[in-house]
């Protein structure tokens, strides 16, 4: 089963935090978009781009989208993170 | 003693000329249709050619029949690549006249094509051509980019699941049961789709499983997984693939799941939430399963299509101005179906599940785009000419940069 995360996109929290209101960062990363504040491991949000460039930093650019964090277990998942060839 | 068997053939004779006579009224012949252009298309741009043909029968300016037939992806362009006729009988958009009660819900009637075939004035990939063949287009054929088509995992109603990851595609869609990728391990509750369709086609890439690979069972229609997902017995255990234009018109019956692709930290759907319809997290680059839909149509030495009312066609679905100009909003066709025109995108790839760059479009439409699917930002200001714009252009009622 999925363990989930929803943050809601529209909360005053999530104006303040995403990139582009008043309190977003000044250089290239910040706080990672919608609800950001408590996603991650120990509180830290994923960083984001203001200025994106590159395709990795396009998919995570700073957003107020609704975003959900997704921690899937996948018993077959390669120790290092990787994925095994397909059968 | 009266003879039973010439009577009930004189009865089945009878019932037989009256079903064909039924039959000639319902369907008639393609060649009677005023201003005809044939095409094949996917069947996800059946919506599409449905709302686009209706305002066509209907223009005063340029009246046209759009006459269509729906098939795989790499079918039609195989089809326009090998100058394959069209001999079964297509569906046609009526005119108000023909059936007054028709409108684009409702399925298409069937028009009887020339029993020699037709040739295609248009065919439609939606997805790279690339992802079909290697094989770029003969001499006399070319390819024209028209608006980017989502592609979304739909689950039943009554599913919990929210997103899927990448990662989680590849085991699903790849291992199949043996990938014990919860809640999706059952393949019997895994519905594909068939490896020409551009549904299957822009979702294997994405997850980077080869179409030929993926497990689950194949349907040859939309809607025959949209049915499959919504009925099933076990929600949990369900998950289907679908354009987002067909998901978009049965919100009602399925939910899709937002999406993470491989490196990004977040799952998003198409749109900024589950529930709006402003295909933005499409625009920027946060939802990456999409294809653009390709167009192939036949074209002169200087590139021109040669079938102007096709070249019309072509150019309305491009977002493209169209000489005599049209007597309806073609933007607001195109978007009003799910699809997002090249005009209003921020973002581009070059191949089927290629990594994003940013996209500045020469003549953008994005304050556009988003008042037709909402309300237009802060930053976009109507017009009605250069004049309000500055240094910008006035393009579809709005000031854009360019």
């Amino acid at each position: 089963m999925n363990i989930l995360k929803v943050w809601a996109a529209s909360s005053l929290l999530l104006a303040l935090g995403a990139c582009g209101g008043d309190d977003a960062p000044s250089d290239a990363t910040g706080a990672a978009g919608a609800g950001n504040g408590a996603g991650g491991a120990g509180g830290q949000a994923a960083p984001c781009s203001t200025a994106p460039k590159t395709h990795v930093e396009l998919i995570n650019a700073c957003t107020d989208a609704q975003a959900i964090e997704v921690h899937p277990v996948l018993p077959l998942l390669q120790p290092d993170g990787s994925l095994p060839p397909l059968p | 003693m009266i003879p039973v068997r010439p009577r009930i053939g004189a009865w089945l004779g009878a019932l037989s000329w009256l079903s064909a006579a039924t039959a000639a009224e319902a369907a008639p012949p393609c060649s009677s249709l005023p201003n005809p252009v044939y095409l094949q298309v996917g069947d996800t741009q059946e919506p599409l050619m449905k709302a686009l043909g209706q305002k066509l029968r209907a223009s005063a300016v340029q009246p046209i029949t759009l006459i269509y037939k729906t098939s795989g992806s790499c079918t039609n362009i195989e089809a326009m690549y090998s100058g394959v006729k069209l001999t079964t009988n297509p569906s046609y958009v009526p005119s108000a006249a023909e059936d007054p009660a028709w409108d684009p819900s409702k399925p298409a009637p069937q028009c009887e094509i020339d029993p020699g075939g037709v040739t295609l004035d248009v065919t439609n990939s939606n997805v790279f051509v690339s992802a079909c063949t290697e094989v770029a287009p003969p001499a006399g054929v070319a390819e024209f980019i028209g608006p980017v088509q989502p592609y979304v995992f739909i689950v039943p109603k009554g599913s919990s699941q929210q997103a899927i990851t990448a990662e989680q595609g590849y085991f699903v869609f790849g291992f199949g049961q043996a990938g014990g990728a919860e809640p999706w391990t059952d393949e019997a509750f895994v519905f594909s789709r068939t490896t020409t369709k551009s549904t299957l086609l822009a979702i294997a890439a994405a997850i980077r499983v080869p179409p030929s690979k993926c497990k689950g069972k194949p349907f040859d229609k939309s809607s025959e997984v949209m049915s499959a997902v919504a009925t099933s017995t076990s929600p949990e255990k369900t998950i289907g693939l679908m354009g987002a234009e067909i998901y978009d018109a049965n919100r009602d019956k399925v939910s899709s799941l937002a999406y993470q692709a491989y490196q990004q930290t977040r799952a998003y759907f198409a749109d900024s939430t589950s529930s709006s319809r402003d295909k933005r997290n499409v625009r920027d680059g946060h939802y990456t399963i999409w294809s653009p839909t390709v167009y192939l149509a036949r074209v002169d030495a200087a590139g021109q299509v040669t079938n102007p009312r096709a070249a019309y066609v072509l150019k309305l679905i491009l977002s493209e101005a169209a000489t005599p100009a049209p007597d309806f909003d073609p933007l607001a066709v195109v978007v009003g179906r799910g699809l997002v025109p090249e005009c209003a995108m921020k973002v581009q790839r070059a191949e089927e599940g290629g990594d994003l760059s940013p996209y500045a479009p020469a003549a953008p439409c994005g304050c556009a785009f988003e008042a037709h699917v909402g309300s237009p930002s802060a930053a976009c200001v109507a017009c009605v000419d250069d004049a309000a714009c500055g240094a910008g252009k006035c393009r579809f009622g709005f000031c854009e940069e360019r």
